[in-house]
């Protein structure tokens, strides 16, 4: 209850600032310090995705080299690697409470283990029974003993108490699945996505099949890439595609909101030059809010703000992230709740094709990479409110 | 902006056209653009996929049914269009051969609101199957221009390799139409590769019957044909 206080007092000081700043400055948006940057291989390699563990006292990072190496969101203190995937690794997540050490990864080798991440040790694996590229996987069932992947372009059931395969649904989707998930408050429909545009929910209670428990289909119509679940009782979806559209939808009735040319609404927003592309949609329970986090090819990120409802608009960007990546940004960690709640410790991190794990402050202070005591002293300064969000960092 | 040249493109394609009346088919040739990738690699850059809407329909005889609701059926049946209604997938019972035998009948299906919420229900996963789950039509928006919005989508993707085609239009076609179809579809491509024209290798223009070699280059790095470079 206090914490909910703090970020509500928050939320209005820094809007009282951001307008502030707006009367004082055309530019409207908050630019963010970068606190330091991480080098996390020597090669050409890229950082695909950043995921935490789910106390906050690891971040586990994949990268192209088929490794992942695990790092403290706090200090970057590096902390050693999971070695043993050979080939590509397409997801990885923290995704077990019962064993908060365990992250598990899914990679184009076919299958998805699980590394204890006190001792970077393999502990499990499972297979996909043939050469099957495994791109997603998730955890959940009405039992919670469900383990979903996206294989190629069939999705694998297993209960991964006994290691036993209970479904593969093969006829929903002709092209590879890319996202499957497990929609959170509703732990036995099964959602997913793939590169035939279509996105499928599936009720996964009983003796599985997809005759009978295939409930509902969205046709995005075209490749899809990531998608996730926001809003009250999650009951809508924010859809990325590969040729970068963005798609709101309500997945119980069916409904989209559409933009088709994101990326040109965004580009038209700021003066950075193009967006061109898109990493990931951010969105803030207190503020009932969404943002699509945008880039350019040259590495500066921005948080737009996405009007879903009434009119349909992509609003100028409330957060820059600017000067910390040279590349394709590819994942971002947001470690605060909501971008607009500056000037408490570190906002979050970001990963991208540059290799470059960079770490940024809520403090906007440009010079911040500088003064990186100062910047390290206003995290400490504030762990009650830190703590306080990471219990529901989205 | 585009670094793709007017003149080399108006040139290909009525190089193409003169190739293809030496020797007449008995079918209308399609219209390929063949990219081919450079600097990108499969196993960790994004993926190159999706869909594309071009100015001009490239397959006109693209067979497209409506499942509609009353008055969507009433439409349909004024235009001329495909249609079933709720009643007739009922009775196709989920039977899937019945329902591969329909997907097999049309190249694409549109569906009212009040039906497309329906169809797993009535008919299974089998057009997820057949790759041809149907497009969502209002009563909003026009159904004649819905059914050539349809027509006019294509698809690409690239897989393991650094090459790939899309359709983009046919002989029949004028050539301006292919012409402005080639083009949107270049540089949407471009503009969705990180490097844009950096990570293009070659850009060729064929048509279904015509000799590999005789295919038109537009653009082609090593060789330095055609090439202009601005900026």
């Amino acid at each position: 209850m206090e914490a909910m206080d703090m970020d509500v007092e928050e939320k209005s000081q820094s809007q009282s600032q951001s307008q502030s700043q707006s009367q004082s400055n055309p530019n409207s948006f908050k630019r963010f310090g970068l606190k330091n940057s991480i080098q996390t291989n020597f090669g050409d390699d890229y950082i695909f995705q950043i995921v935490p563990k789910n106390d906050w006292t690891a971040m586990a990072v994949s990268l192209s080299t088929n490794a992942v190496k695990l790092y403290s969101p706090v200090t970057g203190q590096y902390y050693g690697e999971c070695k043993g995937h050979s080939a590509t690794i397409n997801h990885i997540s923290f995704s077990d409470p019962s064993s908060p050490h365990v992250l598990h990864s899914c990679s184009s080798d076919g299958t998805i283990r699980a590394w204890d991440t006190r001792t970077f040790q393999q502990v499990s694996s499972f297979c996909s029974g043939s050469s099957d590229e495994i791109f997603s996987f998730s955890f959940g069932g009405s039992a919670n003993n469900l383990l979903a992947a996206g294989c190629n372009s069939q999705i694998l059931l297993w209960d991964w108490r006994n290691d036993k395969q209970v479904a593969c649904l093969e006829d929903s989707h002709v092209e590879d699945v890319t996202q499957v998930h497990f929609i959170p408050d509703h732990q036995s429909k099964l959602l997913s996505a793939s590169v035939d545009g279509l996105i499928c929910i599936f009720d996964t209670n009983g003796d599985i099949n997809e005759d009978d428990h295939l409930e509902s289909v969205l046709n995005v119509g075209t490749s899809i890439g990531k998608v996730g679940f926001f809003g009250e009782t999650y009951k809508k979806l924010w859809c990325l595609t590969h040729i970068e559209t963005l798609s709101i939808w309500d997945w119980k009735d069916t409904t989209e909101t559409n933009f088709q040319d994101a990326r040109s609404l965004a580009s038209d927003s700021w003066n950075l030059g193009d967006v061109d592309y898109f990493v990931d949609c951010h969105y803030s329970r207190e503020a009932e809010r969404l943002w699509v986090i945008g880039g350019t090819t040259t590495g500066t990120l921005g948080y737009f703000p996405v009007s879903y409802t009434g009119t349909r608009a992509i609003g100028s960007p409330e957060a820059v992230l600017g000067g910390g990546h040279t590349g394709v940004v590819r994942s971002v960690l947001p470690m605060s709740s909501m971008p607009g709640a500056q000037g408490h410790g570190i906002f979050g991190w970001t990963g991208g094709e540059d290799g470059r794990l960079s770490c940024w402050l809520s403090d906007g202070s440009p010079d911040t990479i500088n003064r990186w005591w100062v910047s390290s002293e206003l995290v400490l300064r504030s762990p009650k409110i830190l703590k306080s969000k990471r219990h529901s960092p989205y | 902006m585009s670094k793709l040249q007017s003149e080399a493109l108006k040139e290909a394609i009525t190089q193409i056209r003169t190739n293809a009346e030496t020797k007449k088919r008995k079918f209308t040739e399609t219209v390929e653009l063949q990219i081919g990738l450079k600097n990108y690699d499969p196993q960790k850059d994004k993926r190159f996929s999706g869909s594309v809407r071009l100015p001009h329909i490239p397959r006109p005889k693209m067979r497209v049914c409506m499942l509609g609701d009353a008055q969507h059926v009433e439409e349909a049946e004024k235009m001329g269009l495909a249609y079933m209604d709720v009643e007739s997938l009922k009775k196709l019972n989920k039977n899937k051969k019945l329902v591969k035998k329909l997907a097999k009948k049309y190249h694409a299906f549109l569906a009212s609101e009040a039906v497309i919420k329906q169809i797993p229900r009535l008919l299974g996963p089998g057009l997820n199957k057949a790759g041809k789950f149907p497009t969502l039509v209002s009563h909003q928006e026009s159904l004649e221009a819905k059914v050539n919005e349809t027509k006019a989508m294509v698809k690409f993707q690239l897989k393991k390799v650094l090459c790939m085609g899309v359709a983009v239009g046919n002989l029949a076609m004028e050539e301006k139409q292919i012409f402005q179809n080639v083009q949107l579809s270049v540089n949407f491509l471009v503009s969705l590769l990180k490097k844009n024209w950096q990570n293009v290798r070659s850009l060729n223009l064929k048509s279904t019957m015509g000799k590999q070699s005789e295919s038109t280059k537009l653009r082609h790095f090593s060789r330095g044909f055609h090439v202009v470079e601005e900026q």
